[in-house]
């Protein structure tokens, strides 16, 4: 069933099909991307989701997990660090290595999860599933 | 055989009360009509469709609408519930996740609270808590439909919405 609106009589209990006009279903579709956007802006993790969901989806192996716990970045992680601007490059490092809050709409975020292969949708799940462990 | 024992009792205006097997007879006229506090004004099959409306309806007589929702579901994550355009739960973090809740809705001013979480699919997992959502809609008195509908493209695949009138 594509775009429709099923509506109920409350008097008579008929049930109606109504499909979506071209108009309604532009409205729709755009409405949906302004809260994904919305989602995307407030999507955050704590350090420890973080590594917990990397290490779970094996996107980095339990033994990067264990070194970033105690300050060792995994390489990927490293190498991406290292083709910023110079003046740009401790800061990331810092925020790295001991991230408060990691963002879902971080400049490294974004970057890390690019040169990892990973799409838009699969970092928003992984978003999604790791803020509630 | 049942024996009726009559006595009968003068009030202070010097009316008899007679009473009938120890009780207070009433007319048939003197019973009050029955008041409905909350009405069932109908009940939405939320399997299906982008958009589900409850139609044909006569608020005039209510003072707000309560609103259940049990087992809704959309067939795409992260979709949140909306009732006349306001969102009113939190986004499914899975397709199979459905949703639970209450809506109470005033209708002086379209404006209410809902306290919908959602439910993970897997036995056994830890319900999740959605929150509680302020809502701003147009709904009053003098509409005569309400509109059930996802944050985006998308379509209902589970459970109902009953809507309640409350006098």
């Amino acid at each position: 069933m594509g775009f429709v609106e099923i509506i109920t009589d409350a008097a008579t209990g008929e049930v109606t099909v109504r499909e979506l006009t071209a108009e309604e279903i532009t409205a729709l579709e755009q409405k949906g991307l302004e809260a994904l956007e919305a989602e995307r802006a407030a999507m955050s993790l704590t350090f420890a989701q973080l590594l917990i969901g990397l290490v779970a989806e094996g996107w980095v192996t339990a033994a990067e997990g264990e070194a970033w716990l105690v300050g060792t970045l995994p390489a990927q992680v490293t190498v991406l660090i290292g083709t910023l601007p110079a003046e740009q490059q401790f800061a990331a490092k810092a925020r790295a290595i001991r991230p408060s809050t990691i963002l879902r709409l971080d400049p490294l975020v974004l970057a890390l999860g690019a040169a990892q292969g990973k799409t838009p949708e699969e970092l928003d799940q992984f978003f999604r599933t790791y803020a509630g462990v | 055989m049942s024996i009726a024992r009559v006595n009968s009792i003068v009030d202070s205006a010097g009316g008899n009360t007679a009473t009938i097997n120890g009780k207070l007879p009433i007319a048939a006229g003197d019973v009050p009509a029955l008041v409905e506090a909350m009405v069932l004004l109908g009940t939405l099959t939320t399997t299906s469709g982008t958009t589900q409306t409850l139609s044909g309806l006569t608020l005039t007589s209510y003072k707000a609408l309560y609103i259940v929702v049990e087992g809704v579901s959309f067939d795409t994550t992260a979709r949140k519930l909306q009732v006349g355009g306001a969102t009113c739960s939190a986004g499914l973090s899975a397709a199979s996740d459905t949703l639970y809740g209450l809506i109470h809705l005033s209708l002086s001013g379209g404006t209410g609270v809902s306290y919908i979480t959602f439910v993970n699919a897997t036995p056994g997992s830890q319900s999740t808590a959605g929150g509680g959502f302020a809502l701003c809609t147009s709904i009053t008195t003098a509409s005569t439909s309400i509109s059930f509908t996802l944050d985006g493209a998308g379509n209902f695949d589970a459970g109902s919405i009953k809507i309640y009138g409350v006098k």
